[in-house]
């Protein structure tokens, strides 16, 4: 019974690996289809085995530690930010029924997961004896901070309308209608604050390359760096599974005649759906100024996702 | 077309000079454009400072010489044209000529342990210390410059003197 | 009492636009000092230069600001005609001023498109590479070198343009305000980037006029200084085209400036070949201008002066001269002094970026430490120039 559970975390975590690495994949080639350039075309048919090459190049590397650094807490960070990452899965159903741990307070679970993949960050800024590296993790803990307001504040309208933390359940309330449609300007607001929540561009500050080259792993080579880039890309798939799941409608389908395809191959298409504008967007758009991008968290969408909830609140009373 | 003057003063006269140029409007010099130092080996004085001003206003260029010796101290231009700086700067680490005034005079182009004046005419060109990477210390070191082969300055002035004497522009036709 | 911390911003870093070392003060965020430290490309090519003919000293040109080799050459060139004499044929002068704009293109869209990179924009870096692939294939065409061309001459350029060549520039010009569009579509409305560029690192005309800004930067304070327009040399003075100004001086003018500027470096391309007229394309004089392929198989005399041309070089009449350029980053002079020999006594090169980079400590002060990365990208720095 124990081993049969282990072997299915070992699976899906081998899946969720697989992902994430041709996640890298298809960025970089929707990126250079952007760009007028071709991306890995290299290594296998189509640059398909670009992956490997890269996570093997990787794992051959030196795994240096910078001199003064404290080595636990050095390689700690890493580790730490990539676990995180992946046990928030375990609460995400990608179909009905399919779901690790179904537990009733699902989405509190990823909320205080997602938090504390601030401390990996932080403690790699710390523990990497650099100015860069620790102007990167200040950001970055900053900007986590106050754009997670904003993102729980966004869930509350969804709250509201479903009536369970449960993701399973509030998947299940919008059988009839999507939370984008009544919920659309929180969907926006979540877009955005889950962009600054992954680091993602156009909020990349904390690893900003122009500026701080790389913010937090500059340091970090071989598998230490390696963990916190699928840290990211995991992360980037979370989130999209999450806003699926809180305003896609999960994996139902979007009309009455595609029924017969599975639940699992709707979330996944609906997830890529929202992974290709994390694309699009970086592609498009500049980065903004560290104080630029606090003042939009806390005085743009702070104050109208408060008011959005009150707003959703109002309407849910008058309703019932 | 514009105008383009050229002027030599002597080191006393030079900042009055600068001055008037700067602030009458019949010049209204409002730009330094340059400062370049020249060594003439063998001269007394043996080094000129060559100044570009530049008339936005009036569209008008004025070179400005003071020839001085190695010793002499020039009045920094600094307060007159910010970007004096920078050049002057570039005037003492080329030629090692000291300017008076200026707020931070040290090296500029050159290596931060350099030595010697790289422009004056009687600094090799091959310079004299090279850099290597000292294997036994692991950091990169200096030491005096060993070449392979010499370094063969080719003359090719024709010792008949031919074409010197033969050049003529020819008239346009 | 505030504690300020160091950052040792360079060499190494992907915004310094080469080997910029740069020490920054910082409190927080906020620059409170920065200090440039350059000299890490100084190649000591004024001295290399003092060792040459002046026909040896042509490639140095090249070398200088790289990203925009012709405009160099340009400069140099008018320098020794000015001191030997003598005039280049109209036809040269029209294939300069158009491979002056090309070298004017080709810096402006690595400009403009490196500083949206260090904006965080990746995009228009890539787009703006595509044209220059093509507009280095004209260089390449005209010199067989995509880069480092050494194709003009004192007295005219090195090489007749190849057959087609200009049909080829035709075709490109026309697609190419579109690119313009392509570009300005991803920026110019662009909330973030403007966002990031607009009231950074803004200066006054007469703060630029002080620190010796000239081109784009000084432009961009809305000060019409052109030297194509006010000091014009070559066939400039014959051209059509507007000077674009800025107002505001900041980094988002400077944009706005270069961008407008390509606009009109294709039509001074345009015209360039239109009115470009045959003819030779060097000076006939057999003392400054080597002998053809054909006339050295049967002339002695012209084998004789081949020879001389190459290794005695030829001697400049003693004098001095000033002689400045609109390079795209600015006034790029060459201060040529010559006592009468086949090699220049001084050669002083007046690099723009030499005297913007001297600006960076005032404009960056009180900025944070992001805007440094977008006004170094402003100052269209380009070390080669800078360190010499």
């Amino acid at each position: 019974m124990v081993l049969e559970l282990f072997g299915r975390v070992a699976l899906a975590i081998i899946f969720l690996l697989l992902l994430v690495a041709y996640l890298i994949y298809v960025e970089r080639k929707i990126i250079a289809a952007i760009q007028r350039r071709k991306g890995p075309n290299i290594v296998g048919f189509f640059g398909l085995l670009q992956p490997f090459a890269d996570a093997l190049k990787l794992l051959h590397k030196e795994t240096i530690v910078p001199s003064l650094s404290p080595k636990i807490l050095f390689l700690l960070a890493p580790v730490l930010t990539f676990f995180f990452s992946f046990m928030a899965w375990a609460v995400i159903p990608i179909g009905a029924g399919y779901v690790f741990a179904d537990i009733s307070v699902g989405l509190l679970y990823l909320m205080a997961l997602t938090s504390l993949s601030g401390y990996g960050i932080l403690i790699a800024g710390w523990a990497s004896q650099s100015t860069y590296a620790l102007l990167g993790s200040l950001r970055s803990a900053a900007q986590m901070i106050s754009y997670e307001i904003s993102l729980s504040l966004v869930l509350v309208p969804v709250l509201l309308l479903s009536g369970s933390l449960n993701l399973t359940a509030i998947v299940e309330a919008q059988q009839n209608l999507w939370f984008i449609i009544p919920l659309f300007p929180m969907f926006v607001i979540f877009l955005i604050s889950v962009f600054a929540e992954t680091n993602r561009a156009p909020f990349d500050l904390p690893e900003a390359e122009a500026e701080l080259v790389a913010g937090y792993h500059v340091e970090y080579t071989s598998m230490s760096f390696a963990f916190f880039f699928l840290a990211e890309y995991a992360n980037m798939i979370l989130m999209s599974a999450m806003a699926t799941i809180l305003f896609l409608g999960g994996w139902l389908s979007p009309c009455e005649g595609l029924i017969h395809l599975p639940g699992p191959v709707w979330f996944c298409l609906k997830i890529s759906l929202v992974l290709f504008l994390f694309m699009w967007v970086r592609a498009s758009f500049p980065r903004l100024r560290y104080d630029q991008l606090m003042r939009l968290g806390w005085k743009v969408l702070l104050p109208f996702s408060f008011a959005w909830v009150i707003l959703t609140a109002g309407v849910v009373v008058l309703t019932q | 077309m514009y105008l383009s003057d050229h002027r030599s003063v002597t080191i006393d006269d030079f900042l009055k000079t600068v001055t008037s140029l700067k602030e009458d409007p019949l010049y209204a010099f409002e730009q330094l454009m340059d400062i370049c130092g020249v060594d003439y080996l063998g001269r007394t004085p043996r080094f000129d400072v060559v100044y570009h001003f530049l008339s936005v206003t009036r569209n008008r260029r004025m070179r400005l010489v003071v020839s001085l010796d190695e010793d002499t101290l020039i009045p920094s231009l600094t307060a007159l044209y910010p970007s004096a700086s920078w050049f002057e700067r570039e005037v003492f680490d080329m030629y090692g000529l000291k300017f008076q005034g200026h707020p931070d005079l040290c090296r500029i182009l050159t290596d931060y342990t350099f030595d010697g004046y790289p422009l004056r005419k009687d600094f090799p060109v091959v310079g004299l210390t090279e850099v290597y990477y000292a294997e036994d210390q692991e950091r990169v070191a200096s030491r005096p410059v060993s070449l392979k082969e010499p370094f063969r300055e080719f003359q090719f002035e024709s010792s008949w003197q031919g074409m010197k004497t033969l050049f003529v522009p020819k008239e346009e036709a | 009492m505030t504690k300020t911390h160091t950052i040792n911003y360079g060499p190494q870093h992907p915004s310094t636009h080469g080997v910029l070392r740069l020490i920054l003060e910082l409190e927080g965020e906020t620059v409170v000092r920065a200090d440039p430290h350059i000299g890490f490309l100084h190649r000591g090519t004024e001295k290399l230069i003092e060792q040459k003919t002046y026909l040896q000293a042509m490639p140095y040109f090249d070398r200088l600001d790289y990203v925009a080799p012709l405009c160099q050459e340009h400069a140099f060139v008018l320098a020794v005609e000015k001191l030997l004499g003598i005039e280049a044929p109209p036809r040269a002068q029209y294939i300069r001023v158009l491979f002056a704009e090309v070298s004017r293109l080709l810096s402006h869209l690595l400009n403009v498109t490196t500083m949206a990179l260090d904006v965080g924009a990746m995009t228009p870096l890539l787009w703006a590479f595509e044209e220059r692939e093509k507009l280095m294939g004209f260089c390449e065409a005209v010199s067989g070198s995509r880069m480092h061309a050494n194709y003009f001459r004192p007295g005219g350029v090195a090489a007749d343009l190849p057959g087609g060549l200009l049909d080829r520039i035709h075709d490109f010009l026309l697609t190419f305000p579109k690119v313009l569009n392509d570009l300005e579509e991803l920026l110019t409305e662009n909330r973030i980037f403007k966002q990031r560029t607009v009231d950074i690192g803004s200066i006054t005309t007469d703060q630029a006029l002080a620190w010796g800004l000239s081109g784009p930067l000084l432009r961009a304070t809305g000060c019409p200084w052109d030297l194509r327009r006010t000091q014009p040399y070559d066939v400039y003075g014959d051209m059509d085209f507007l000077v674009p100004v800025g107002k505001t001086g900041d980094c988002y003018d400077r944009y706005l400036v270069r961008m407008a500027e390509m606009r009109e470096s294709q039509k001074i391309m345009i015209q360039a070949m239109g009115h470009m007229p045959q003819g030779p394309i060097m000076v006939e004089n057999g003392k400054i201008t080597p002998p053809t392929r054909s006339a050295m198989k049967e002339s002695m005399e012209a084998m004789i002066h081949h020879f001389k041309l190459y290794t005695e070089g030829y001697y400049v009449p003693e004098g001095q001269t000033y002689t400045a350029v609109e390079s795209p980053k600015g006034e790029f002079a060459v201060y040529l002094i010559s006592r009468g020999s086949n090699k220049p006594y001084r050669c002083k090169v007046r690099a723009p970026g030499f005297a913007a980079l001297q600006t960076l400590d005032f404009m960056t002060k009180g900025h944070m430490l992001a805007d440094v990365a977008a006004i170094l990208g402003s100052l269209d720095i380009v070390f080669g120039e800078i360190d010499r």
